[in-house]
């Protein structure tokens, strides 16, 4: 993104690489959400040009823009799954909304990486009935599964403990490893203290800081 | 002289526009709002012929029919065995003047398969169905789930709004075919218990007076009906922001503007197609 502005964004300028992962750290309310939001196309920016795998985001027609956001998959920190679908169908939903492949396959790939994310015997339940570790980790499982070109994470290692953390670390470091191109934004400023170090333990890191970070 | 008649005339013309502007600025946000709701539905329709998540969206659709269809039948039935009873009870008071059997089949014509079917039915759809609806849709966004789709490449309006009008729709007109069979029924019970009419006969005056335009006429309501509380429920639920406070409002709005715009799309298409006619 070349000279994005959109309140509380002024001027930004943001390139990320295949197989590198960018931090964006900051306070609250400095923009690090709406950074992700621009990046996915579901905020247009006042000023500035985003583009995402080569191609213009607002250039595109809104079904293009809708078949640009399936190569990029966000981990939110606030509403990772959805309520009314159990975790099993809510890490199969984009695999099977977009047939990306035979429905017998989807059960086969998603059950082996709810099994690789510790969440094999949570299948069946609602999320509601998870702790926010391992919503975290099924909404990681579904973004992993669609093999992104871009993974976007808020916020990975709030609320989760060390075991968790070491397999998000793993899981994200696999992907960017793969090729992915990662933005990860945490509102902590002491990454090395925060997140015990996890957040260095991932490859080719770069960090930026936003508004009094 | 002249500065007092000017005065004269602009204190008339404040008072006026004190009272029409107001008047018009509302009548504006209702064709805006009427216009939002047109292209909201536009959206959806065009999202039919996508073919993303076909399986899902069908999927989704029959749990809507359930929800809505299935689930609201003793609710309907009960209602129309009660009403058809009354209805036929009122029009037997009325009948011992007349002393003309005809009268009965021409008020299930007109009350019961016209008007009462297709209106209670959207009455009982808006009460059970549009509000939760609306309150389901209303909490996704607060929840940030409706984000959470768009940013999976998922259209809301495919995998949320298509699915709730197709449901709503087919099932008002299931739910009204239902209301009309068992408020017929509960208008023969009444019969046979007050007059002791054989079953024969009530079935002669009834079908002597209804025609293919009546059951067309009440089908093509139900299906108007079903699009337009669709459209409002799930148009309300998007539109809630940020807050769950917001849910209500939208519940409340979903409640009464599908109320208004039924009673009013009722009397559109029964002067179109009936007019004065009796």
């Amino acid at each position: 993104m070349t000279g994005i502005s959109k309140r509380p964004l002024r001027n930004v300028n943001l390139e990320v690489s295949h197989g590198e992962t960018v931090i964006i750290s900051g306070p609250r309310g400095t923009g690090k959400h709406l950074i992700l939001e621009l990046i996915l196309g579901l905020q247009r920016p006042d000023a500035g040009h985003i583009r995402v795998l080569g191609k213009e985001i607002w250039e595109q027609t809104v079904l293009e823009r809708r078949q640009l956001r399936i190569p990029v998959a966000l981990v939110p920190v606030e509403g990772p799954l959805l309520s009314n679908l159990s975790v099993f169908d809510n890490v199969a939903l984009p695999l099977r909304y977009h047939s990306i492949m035979q429905a017998s396959e989807v059960d086969t790939r998603v059950r082996s990486i709810m099994a690789n994310m510790r969440l094999e015997h949570l299948g069946s339940r609602r999320p509601w009935q998870l702790t926010v570790s391992q919503r975290r980790l099924a909404s990681l499982a579904r973004a992993r599964l669609m093999r992104p070109q871009i993974l976007l994470l808020e916020d990975p290692y709030v609320g989760m403990g060390d075991a968790d953390s070491a397999l998000v670390s793993t899981t994200v470091a696999d992907m960017v490893n793969g090729g992915c191109a990662t933005v990860l934004t945490t509102h902590s400023t002491r990454l090395e203290t925060v997140y015990d170090g996890q957040l260095l333990k991932l490859p080719n890191v770069r960090v930026v800081r936003r508004g009094g970070g | 002289m002249w500065t007092g008649v000017t005065s004269a005339r602009s204190k008339g013309l404040s008072q006026e526009s004190t009272l029409f502007k107001p008047l018009g600025r509302w009548f504006f946000s209702q064709l805006r709002y009427l216009w939002n709701l047109y292209k909201f539905l536009v959206r959806t329709i065009v999202e039919i012929g996508r073919p993303e998540g076909r399986a899902i969206v069908q999927k989704t659709t029959m749990y809507q029919i359930y929800f809505t269809g299935v689930d609201a039948v003793w609710v309907v039935s009960g209602l129309a065995v009660i009403l058809g009873g009354l209805i036929i009870w009122q029009s037997l008071n009325l009948l011992a003047i007349t002393t003309n059997e005809g009268f009965l089949g021409k008020v299930v014509e007109l009350v019961v398969i016209r008007e009462l079917g297709p209106i209670m039915t959207a009455f009982i759809v808006i009460g059970r169905s549009a509000s939760s609806i609306t309150v389901e849709l209303g909490n996704m966004v607060v929840d940030r789930e409706v984000q959470l789709l768009r940013s999976m490449g998922i259209a809301p309006h495919r995998y949320l709004v298509l699915p709730r009008m197709l449901g709503v729709t087919s099932a008002i007109f299931c739910l009204c075919i239902i209301f009309d069979f068992v408020a017929v029924l509960g208008g023969f019970v009444v019969a046979r218990l007050a007059i002791s009419m054989p079953f024969q006969t009530f079935l002669d005056v009834v079908s002597t007076h209804l025609t293919f335009t009546d059951i067309a006429v009440s089908g093509l309501k139900t299906a108007v009906f079903g699009i337009i509380i669709a459209t409002v429920s799930t148009y309300q639920g998007l539109s809630v922001q940020n807050a769950v406070t917001e849910v209500p409002q939208a519940t409340r709005r979903c409640v009464i503007h599908s109320l208004v715009m039924i009673v009013v799309a009722d009397g559109i298409i029964t002067a179109f197609f009936f007019g004065l006619a009796f």
